[in-house]
Parts: structure tokens; sequence; C-alpha cells
């Protein structure tokens, strides 16, 4: 008796995989102003547009065709992609650092609010982390250590798929880090970007060409 | 080597990083690690504040843990 087909492509299918789609996409090439409220382009599948995770509203600013943060000690900007199971990255550079503390560029995944969400973390301390945010607590899940510096460019991406999300940088070294558990928020759906620093030194870490795909 | 490692898991609001980072692991490099508790923070213990982290890592940074009285290795090889 043959095979259903549906059996047959199971098992040694050589059938190719379905290639991610592009959801979100946005190169930030518009007039300078706040990131609140703007619609991503060129590419914005679900429709929405950049807002803010309910419970900050210090939020992320376009500035020459790139994101910067301004002049606060922690800023986001997010938009709900519609999905839970996504890759989302973006290009960064570092650029200037007078101080040797707290300096963080993130992408957010996951997000329900402020207080719940997850982010991994290409931080000053010479860190790339996977830190989940549950009611407000923040617990790194998983960590590698970088090559931090001032000026450099860097790639970040984030996969989450089921209970896993994996964090991949390139630019300060290449590393790759997963956490295996993330049942926490796994049907959340609001990705997005992150930054903090200290007041002085917030001149202008720089995020550009951010992607959604699934 | 890879090493079991009980440690201190809170952090401050903004995701700090991680004490065994900040103070331990600050200056080694080519050490990663990852949560093996696997437990949602809700199902964390705060008193005591452990989980289990499974440290990569090589034998000076390794020994910079095991000299820390913060933290317990439970094994290595």
């Amino acid at each position: 008796m043959p095979y259903p087909i549906a059996a047959v492509r199971g098992k040694g299918s050589t059938a190719a995989a379905a290639a991610p789609v592009t959801l979100i996409e946005d190169t930030f090439t518009r007039a300078d102003g706040a990131l609140n409220g703007d619609t991503p382009e060129p590419t914005n599948t679900p429709g929405n547009t950049w807002g803010y995770l309910a419970g900050s509203t210090n939020g992320l600013n376009v500035v020459s065709s790139a994101v910067q943060p301004g002049t606060y000690v922690e800023r986001h900007n997010a938009i709900d992609a519609e999905t839970a199971n996504l890759t989302v990255s973006v290009d960064g550079n570092t650029k200037s650092q007078t101080q040797t503390t707290t300096r963080q560029q993130s992408i957010i995944v996951r997000g329900s609010d402020w207080s719940n969400l997850w982010f991994a973390t290409v931080s000053i301390a010479n860190t790339l982390a996977i830190v989940e945010k549950n009611a407000g607590t923040s617990t790194t899940r998983a960590s590698a250590a970088i090559s931090y510096a001032a000026n450099t460019d860097f790639h970040l991406s984030v996969t989450c798929s089921g209970e896993s999300i994996t964090a991949e940088l390139t630019g300060m070294d290449t590393e790759a880090i997963s956490y295996a558990s993330a049942s926490f928020n796994k049907t959340a759906t609001i990705v997005g970007l992150r930054a903090i620093g200290q007041l002085t030194d917030w001149v202008a870490q720089v995020f550009d060409n951010f992607k959604v795909t699934a | 080597m890879i090493a079991h490692v009980l440690t201190p898991w809170t952090q401050d609001e903004e995701g700090g990083n991680h004490p065994l980072i900040d103070e331990v692991l600050a200056g080694h490099k080519g050490w990663r690690w990852t949560d093996v508790t696997g437990q949602p923070t809700a199902n964390l213990n705060p008193d005591p504040n452990l989980y289990v982290i499974e440290l990569t890592c090589d034998a000076a940074t390794l020994a910079a843990v095991e000299a820390d009285d913060r933290f317990y290795v439970i094994w290595s090889e």
C-alpha cells in the first residue's frame, strides 16, 4: 500500500523549507523626530506603528536616517509583529563612550508591557546576554564574553521559536547564545529596540535597519 | 572546561549585569554560560537567591570563580 503523500514528505523529503518572510523592515529613512507613532518603511505587513510598551514612554528618536536614544537614562520603542515565533535583527554602532558602567543596546522580543518582556543586549560590560524581565525583575538566562569597543558596528539578531530564544552577534567577536526554557510570555508578540546609558554619556548609540522575519 | 555553578540571580530593574559577570568574569575572555535551572522567575526562590548556570570557560576563569566564596562550583570537568 503506498504511503500518503504527507507521510512521504515527512521522511526524506527534498522539498525546500519555506523561506522566511519579511514582516517588518524599517530603514528609518525619513525626517528627524520621535520614533513613536512612525510607520515602518519600506515593509510593514502587520500594519502597526511604533509605540511604547505600557509602563514607559521614554522613546527613541530618528536622527539622520537612524535611531538614537536622546537624553535620558533608558529608552525604548516597540511594535506589534503579531507573531511570537520570529527573528528580529538590527544593525548598530556603539558610538562614543566616556563612561564605563551601564551602557546597553538591545532587541526586545515577546513583550507585553514594560515589566514583562525578553531582551537580548549588548553591554559595555563586555557581554552579550539574554534577559527575562518578569514582573519587573530582570534575570539573565544566558551570557557570553564579547569585546565591546567604542565606534564599532555590529549586527544583532534574536530568534524566538517555541521555548527557545537565540541571540547572535557579529561585529564585536561572533557570538551566539541561547536559552531553551523560555516559557515566560512565549505567546507575546511585541518586539522593539532598547538603549540604556548614563546622562553624562548619552551621545549617540545608533540603531539602523530594523527587520522582523518569520 | 564546563562547570555547573550555584550563583545569585536577582538583578537591578534595568537588567544590569549579573554579579558573576561583573565581578568575577570581567577581564576574562572566551566564556559563556546559560541558566540550566530552567524555571520561570516566579518559581525561583529569592531567599536564598540562587540558581544554577552551566559555565563554559578556560581553566583560569574557572579558578577565579572557584576562589570567590559567593559562588559554589557544583561540578566541573
